[in-house]
């Protein structure tokens, strides 16, 4: 009799962990192949995703152009609402007219036409 | 980078490696992890042909989530468990094979079971008739600890059980299995007195 009571499932398992089942060739192969065709899908769909976006910005020049193009877009956007106050004065301010711009093409020169 | 260096690079590194097209890190995940997945589904459903399937797609599943993979959160392999225990459920629930863990009577000792009517007397063998007589959740505990050396709190994750739950359904298993093993000791060579 041992000192220390050994567990007779033990030996048991000492067996089955000795006999364990070993993968054929033939699994590691597909598993391998599955790992292959995994990365060759990834690899076409990954840049044609990619690419319609790069398309178009390769067509206005590349990321700098679209910020341009935003800066251009928003300047204008302002330019339109704040010109009507600023040229305002020089337009129909007091004290100017035609004739002092254009004295040649005033309105006397209709009216004796 | 060349494939005998990579024995002592972690499963996620080179999980990562592949992700990014790293043909040689497939090829080394490949080898270390295959076999251990298909021992334990082999062990698990008692069928080659079946637990060849499952690890197939267990190591698809790991093929697929590659790229996304979130470094730190979770062990790979222990991921790869766990994707297989449940590949390894869902085969036995859909073939019958399962056995309802609630209609199972605890084996009393000295009972015969299944095992005594064997003539093939591989211990091994014998293990393997007495796992498949368990319930699932206790064989696939029992086989994660004993013969896959796992540690309770990982078969917890695996199994997504509290490791009390694992605790409970080792000890169950293991006193089944003792029940259904105690006399074919004397028969395949072992003594009753454990020398």
């Amino acid at each position: 009799m041992t000192m220390t009571e050994r567990d007779p499932l033990d030996d048991f398992f000492e067996a089955g962990r000795a006999d364990r089942a070993a993968p054929d060739p033939a699994l590691m192969a597909r598993v391998l192949a599955d790992a292959e065709a995994e990365t060759a899908a990834r690899a076409t769909t990954g840049p044609r995703r990619e690419g319609r976006l790069s398309a178009v910005l390769r067509g206005i020049g590349g990321w700098p152009a679209l910020a341009g193009l935003a800066t251009a877009t928003a300047a204008g956007v302002w330019i339109g609402i704040a010109v009507p106050d600023v040229t305002s004065p020089f337009v129909a301010g007091a004290g100017y007219d035609l004739n002092d711009l254009l004295p040649g093409y005033g309105t006397d020169v209709l009216v004796e036409g | 980078m060349p494939f005998d260096a990579m024995t002592e690079i972690s499963d996620e590194a080179l999980l990562v490696a592949y992700g990014n097209g790293d043909r040689a890190a497939a090829q080394a995940l490949t080898l270390r992890l295959t076999p251990r997945i298909f021992g334990y589904a082999a062990r698990v459903l008692s069928d080659r042909t079946e637990a060849e399937d499952v690890v197939q797609e267990a190591m698809l599943r790991l093929w697929k989530i590659a790229p996304d993979w979130r470094q730190g959160e979770a062990q790979v392999s222990t991921w790869l468990y766990r994707v297989t225990v449940n590949l390894c459920t869902d085969r036995l629930r859909k073939s019958g094979r399962s056995v309802d863990i609630d209609a199972v009577a605890e084996p009393e000792d000295g009972q015969p079971s299944a095992v005594a009517t064997m003539i093939d007397t591989d211990r091994a063998k014998a293990l393997q008739a007495a796992l498949d007589t368990l319930p699932e959740r206790q064989r696939q505990a029992v086989v994660l600890r004993h013969l896959e050396g796992l540690s309770n709190p990982e078969i917890a994750v695996v199994m997504d059980i509290g490791v009390e739950a694992v605790e409970s359904l080792t000890a169950r298993g293991k006193r089944a299995l003792r029940a259904a093993l105690s006399g074919r000791r004397e028969e395949l060579g072992y003594d009753d007195d454990g020398t």
